[in-house]
């Protein structure tokens, strides 16, 4: 039989699932800032590639950027409460 | 060939199915059917009004001069959209707990509801957009001129003035139906929404075209790319990196990008789905930008304008209506960006500036509902025409010569001086207005000197040689290398050192400075609020009827039942309760915040209506709160203190001046008493006289007598009238010089000697030190002595009437004591003798009107000293004090 959690656990268990959220709400934007911001590109040597491969990598880098948002939006609504 | 005058009546065509869809839109939401208008795509599409035409046409156009640069006008707001739950959540929830109105509105009220500053964010916000209007005018009169080459002749100045002409109608039509600044705009929101899908469709389309209709395929089209865009070289440069940042600060703090971010917002949920539906749209608005520029630039004349490359391919090719479709995309941009920008700029206008100095100049009068709306409205339309107005003059001077992308930059980097002001007022709570107001100005005054005034290029201020060699020759005052500076791009020197400076201004006065209660107040209750939403939900055990007794308990029944009555109303229910959502308990809380603070409410409403327990950061936030509202209402007691301690002394002044005005009443009759009984006997003796002619001489002569002597005792009495006044008013000039008292008493004794020996009284006069000596008016001294000796005699009744005088030093005065051996003065006698007219004795004395005590207080009064009724075992006794001379005194010392 398994143990029911109490309510202290309970609260404990969200507390921690809501700072969990949080925390990836801030990685992904302070991620793209590192991205898109600093010469961290550069550092991979995307500065001496030509333009189409600069354009695709920033394209590609960029998609990806708003799907972790699309994610994020779905994991941070429960924070809103909302649907 | 499509002719000018075709495309300007497609235009009106496309103006009117605006229109249509603006009036469609309001009708629904009068009608309460706005679910749709007010989804979070509706929501995120009018955002897009941030792709203005710079982004439409100016983006080909800095790809072709700058490569992948233009990205970052895209990566900006991606970048703060994706980072929503820190920055804009906080704003968005704010807007719309405190009722915000515009980006001037929010500075203000964060910073204590301060007027001054709420006028310099609007001016500010103002000489940024000028440069912003302007760009939609130059990249319409562009685009209007490669029809207007083809068909009709047409001088871009000419087609520039009528299209802001035309906008500034256009701005007014639709933007100044609704007065309420914080009602949303459903029309222009939903018009808008509509633009962002033609100009998205129009940019891919063009995209499409030239990828897959002139080129074959992505692959063709990127192996055209010309050998001057294939230059390698570092991505992330600084001004990649200022680019960024001053994009995504423009979504926060550009005037239009709040008002449909923060303003136009319903829900904050439509936020967290525009944090990827945004990003989206800007992504797929780029999609094409490159592809688009190498097709210009390699199928297209060289020398082409690269910022026309989305309309002149496609006509190019003969793709007339592709060419079209591409036009309105661009009229699209402009018109959205003119619209709403216009409509946020001239409600802080009216808002901050025009309405306080109409209410200031018409505070005598007090102005009816429909002066205030009619005022707004009028106000609204002229800030329109004026910042059209503005938009045009700066393109005129300037002659459209600058690329759309710099023109958009210096808006940017212009609005973004707001950035540290808002920032602070989100997240510091002991920011201060004074920090706010010096870091602005400070940011702006480096801003217009280093790049908004030599946007002009010498024509406009500075001149020419003062943007190369500095102001009078001093180098290190050059706009474009600030103290020697080696930065070579304008747009990151201008940033560095005018939000460098803006930031470290705000910094240092705000910690010099301390905020004022207002503030402090605002700073919780706004920077508390952002949590304030979030943690419960409707679903769980609570009632409607709980929050309802809540509510009734804080706000009183009368508020509460109106709240609860508007709430049901809006869910469509005519009488009873709202059903519990989540709606209901935001606008429940929303109302508590203004009573009890917005952390008190919110932990309140989480205790009745959510399932979690409140946590650490909501009883801080509690702590904070009360804290500061127990520092408030401390000042606030303080104050109260203060105005009850004057209110008292406005008692006292009010009572005082009360018994002054009996007092004055008392003595007009006791003066018409004395003045009537002597008038009486002279009248009546001079009729008596005049009426019997056959009075005997010895007769005429005693009644003769009786009148002199009354006239004689009233001339006294007015004369002695007449001395109390001068006394009391102080008037009275006093001849103060060092006078010997035993002179003083021998004067006085010889004046009352005669009455002394007619009533058989013996004057004993002891002076110790004969020398003794006072700075003192000797004749109003001597007038004194000569009344206290005079009553003595009159009423100092003995068998043997024995009055002694005696002088003595007595520390830093003289004590002069005055007593006879008669029936002395009852103790109900002795609190009147000293007032006006009082007689306490009954011998029945004539002449006297009562006024000789108070005329000696008067003077001894006056002369530094005073006089009162000793108490004595017998007789009357008065002591005179009055201060020694000064070199007697340094003598005695």
């Amino acid at each position: 039989m398994t143990k029911r959690p109490s309510i202290s656990e309970d609260a404990t268990g969200r507390a921690r699932m809501s700072r969990k959220r949080r925390e990836i709400a801030i990685i992904v934007p302070i991620f793209g800032v590192l991205v898109f911001s600093a010469p961290i590109l550069d550092a991979f040597g995307l500065s001496s590639q030509n333009l189409v491969v600069q354009y695709v990598t920033i394209i590609a880098l960029w998609f990806l950027l708003i799907l972790a948002a699309f994610v994020l939006n779905r994991v941070l609504r429960k924070e809103l409460g909302g649907d | 060939m499509l002719s000018f005058n075709l495309l300007v009546t497609i235009c009106l065509i496309y103006v009117a199915i605006l229109f249509a869809v603006a009036g469609w839109a309001e009708g629904r939401a009068r009608a309460g059917r706005a679910k749709f208008l007010q989804s979070p795509i509706v929501y995120t599409l009018s955002i897009s009004v941030y792709c203005t035409a710079w982004t439409y046409y100016g983006a080909v156009g800095s790809a072709a001069r700058n490569g992948l640069e233009f990205v970052t006008i895209y990566l900006g707001p991606t970048l703060l959209f994706v980072g929503w739950f820190w920055v804009l959540r906080r704003l968005v929830n704010i807007g719309r707990t405190q009722r915000i109105t515009s980006i001037a509105d929010f500075i203000s009220s964060r910073y204590g509801n301060n007027a001054p500053l709420a006028v310099i964010v609007t001016l500010l916000c103002v000489i940024g957009s000028t440069p912003y209007i302007a760009l939609q005018l130059q990249s319409l009169t562009l685009s209007f001129s490669v029809f207007a080459t083809e068909s009709v002749e047409l001088s871009q100045t000419f087609i520039a003035f009528w299209l802001a002409v035309g906008l500034a109608l256009f701005t007014i039509l639709f933007g100044t139906r609704n007065i309420d600044a914080n009602e949303r705009h459903h029309g222009v929101v939903t018009a808008i929404a509509v633009e962002a899908v033609v100009k998205l469709g129009a940019l891919l389309s063009v995209g499409v075209f030239v990828v897959w209709g002139i080129a074959d395929g992505p692959a063709d089209i990127f192996a055209r790319i010309p050998p001057d865009m294939m230059a390698e070289g570092p991505i992330v440069t600084p001004r990649w990196a200022t680019l960024t940042f001053l994009a995504a600060v423009a979504i926060i703090c550009l005037p239009r990008m709040f008002q449909v971010v923060v303003v136009e917002n319903t829900a904050e949920d439509h936020l967290a789905t525009a944090s990827w539906a945004f990003p989206l749209y800007l992504f797929l608005m780029s999609l094409f930008v490159l592809p688009i520029a190498i097709g210009g630039k390699s199928f297209l004349p060289a020398g082409s304008n690269p910022d026309l490359f989305v309309v002149t391919l496609p006509l190019a090719f003969d793709q007339f209506g592709l060419a079209t479709l591409a036009f309105l995309g661009g009229f699209s941009s402009a018109t959205s960006m003119v619209i709403v920008a216009a409509i946020a700029l001239s409600t802080m206008m009216s808002n901050h500036i025009i309405l306080p100095i109409w209410i200031r100049a018409n505070r005598d009068r007090n102005p009816q509902s429909d002066d205030v709306r009619s005022l707004l409205l009028v106000a609204r339309r002229i800030s329109i025409l004026a910042i059209l107005a503005l938009g045009y003059m700066y393109y005129a001077v300037t002659d459209g010569t600058a690329a759309l992308a710099s023109i958009g930059l210096i808006a940017f980097l212009g609005v973004a001086q707001l950035l540290p002001a808002l920032l602070g007022g989100l997240f510091w709570n002991n920011a201060t207005r004074a920090g706010a107001l010096a870091g602005i100005l400070v940011g702006f005054a480096i801003w217009a000197y280093t790049l908004f005034l030599p946007s002009f290029e010498g024509q406009f201020i500075l001149s020419e040689a003062a943007l190369t060699t500095g102001p009078w020759g001093l180098q290190w005052l050059a706009p474009r290398s600030l103290f020697g500076s080696t930065i070579e791009d304008p747009l990151v020197h201008a940033t560095a050192f005018s939000l460098g400076a803006n930031g470290v201004t705000f910094l240092i006065v705000s910690l010099l400075t301390v905020p004022s209660a207002l503030e402090r107040l605002q700073a919780v209750r706004m920077i508390a609020s952002q949590d304030a939403t979030p943690r419960f939900r409707a679903s769980s055990g609570s009632t409607v009827e709980d929050l309802f007794i809540l509510a009734q308990r804080i706000l009183g029944r009368a508020d509460a039942t109106t709240l609860f009555d508007r709430m049901a109303k809006t869910q469509g229910k005519e009488s009873g309760l709202p059903d519990l959502t989540d709606s209901v308990i935001r606008n429940l809380e929303r109302g508590l915040a203004g009573t009890v603070g917005a952390a008190t409410a919110h932990a309140m409403l989480a205790q009745v209506s959510g399932p979690e327990d409140l946590s650490v950061e909501d009883l801080f936030a509690m702590a904070d709160e009360t804290a500061q509202i127990m520092e408030y209402s401390h000042e606030l007691e303080i104050k109260s203190e203060q105005l009850a301690a004057n209110a008292q002394k406005l008692r006292d002044v009010n009572e005082r001046l009360t018994e002054l005005s009996s007092q004055k009443d008392v003595f007009l009759s006791q003066v018409s008493h004395e003045l009537r009984t002597p008038m009486t006997s002279i009248r009546s003796f001079a009729e008596i006289m005049r009426d019997s002619p056959d009075m005997s001489e010895s007769e005429k002569h005693r009644f003769s007598s009786i009148i002199h002597d009354e006239s004689v005792r009233l001339t006294r009495l007015l004369d002695e009238i007449l001395d109390l006044s001068f006394l009391e008013s102080g008037k009275s000039k006093l001849n103060i010089r060092t006078e010997s008292i035993t002179g003083i008493i021998t004067r006085s004794e010889t004046s009352v000697a005669a009455l002394a020996a007619r009533k058989s009284a013996t004057i004993i006069s002891d002076i110790r030190p004969r020398a003794l000596l006072a700075d003192v008016d000797g004749d109003r001294l001597s007038q004194v002595l000569i009344n206290l000796l005079t009553n003595a005699i009159k009423y100092g009744v003995a068998d043997t009437p024995i009055i002694r005088i005696t002088a003595r030093s007595r520390g830093p005065e003289v004590l002069i004591r005055v007593s006879d051996n008669g029936p002395g003065i009852s103790d109900a006698d002795a609190r009147l003798i000293f007032e006006k007219f009082a007689r306490v004795s009954d011998t029945g004395e004539k002449g006297s009107a009562g006024l000789g005590l108070s005329i000696s207080r008067e003077i001894m009064r006056t002369l530094g000293g005073d006089i009162e009724l000793a108490p004595s075992l017998k007789g009357a006794t008065f002591d005179v004090t009055f201060p020694k001379s000064h070199t007697a005194q340094q003598a005695a010392e």
